[in-house]
C-alpha cells in the first residue's frame, strides 16, 4: 500500500477589537476583513472579548465576513465578549447559535 | 422628565450611553446601572441609527430624546423631522442575513414600541419595564 500524503498550510488571521463595534466603525472593520479575505485568508478569529457594545450594524459586518469565509471553505470564529451587554445582540438575534463562538481563555 | 437633543450623526449617538447612565443613576430602584443601561442603550441606539440612516439619509438634522420614569416603566420619546420612512419595511430575518435586525432587537427589549407622524414630525415611543417604585419615591415627572 502506498500513501500519497499532501500537506497544506492554512493561513489564519486573528483580529482583536475593543471598545464599540457599531454603525460608526463597522465600515472600517468590513474594510479590514475584506483586505484579509482578499489575500486568501478565510480562517479568521475575531477576538471580541474586550468589546463593550455591539449593535446590529456591527453584527452585520460579522455576518458578512462569516458568509464569505464559509463560501471559501473557511470560517469566522468569535471569542465571546466578556461584557454581557455586548453579547446581548448575538442572543437577541439568535446569532449565538450561528457563529462559532468560544470564551476567552 | 429628562431631555437630550443630539445632531443626527452616528458619532453623536454615542453620547446616549452617558445620558442613560445619568438618569438611571437617579432611579432609586436601580442597583446596577451598568446592567440596566445596556438593553436600553441598544434599543434606543438602534432606533436612532434608523432615523439617521433611513430617515435623514445622513443629511443634517437632529433627534430629541425625552425620558420619563413612571411607576413601573421608563418611557422614552424620540422626536425628529426626517422624511417619513416605514419602520416596518425594514426586513426581519428568517435566515442568516446581514440587515434588518434593528427592529427585531427593539421589539424584544421594549414593552411597547410605536411611531406616529404629526405635522412633519416623527414621534417614536419606547417603553421599558422597570422595577416598581415605592409610593414615597415615585418619580413620575421628576427631573
Amino acid at each position: 500500500m502506498k500513501f500519497n500524503t499532501t500537506t497544506e498550510t492554512v493561513q489564519t488571521a486573528t483580529i482583536a477589537l475593543d471598545g464599540r463595534l457599531d454603525a460608526v466603525n463597522s465600515p472600517a472593520l468590513r474594510e479590514e476583513l475584506a483586505k484579509i479575505m482578499g489575500s486568501g485568508v478565510h480562517e479568521i478569529t475575531l477576538d471580541l472579548s474586550e468589546l463593550e457594545f455591539v449593535d446590529s450594524a456591527g453584527l452585520a459586518a460579522l455576518v458578512s465576513a462569516m458568509k464569505t469565509c464559509r463560501q471559501n471553505g473557511g470560517d469566522l470564529e468569535l471569542i465571546r465578549p466578556r461584557s454581557d451587554a455586548a453579547y446581548r445582540v448575538f442572543e437577541l438575534t439568535k446569532f449565538d447559535s450561528v457563529f462559532k463562538i468560544r470564551s476567552a481563555s | 422628565m429628562y431631555e437630550l437633543t443630539l445632531d443626527a450623526d452616528l458619532e453623536e449617538l454615542r453620547k446616549l450611553a452617558d445620558w442613560l447612565r445619568l438618569l438611571l443613576s437617579e432611579d432609586p430602584s436601580v442597583t446596577d446601572v451598568e446592567a440596566e443601561v445596556g438593553g436600553m442603550e441598544l434599543a434606543i441606539h438602534e432606533l436612532a441609527v434608523n432615523i439617521v440612516v433611513h430617515g435623514y439619509k445622513r443629511s443634517p438634522g437632529s433627534i430629541r430624546f425625552e425620558a420619563t420614569r413612571h411607576a413601573d416603566a421608563w418611557d422614552f420619546v424620540l422626536t425628529d423631522t426626517a422624511p417619513a420612512f416605514q419602520q416596518d419595511l425594514v426586513a426581519e430575518p428568517d435566515e442568516p442575513q446581514e440587515h434588518g435586525y434593528g427592529l427585531m432587537i427593539i421589539r424584544q427589549l421594549t414593552r411597547d414600541f410605536s411611531t406616529t407622524r404629526i405635522d412633519n414630525t416623527n414621534i417614536t415611543r419606547l417603553t421599558f419595564d422597570a422595577a416598581p417604585l415605592a409610593a414615597s419615591t415615585s418619580a413620575e415627572g421628576a427631573s
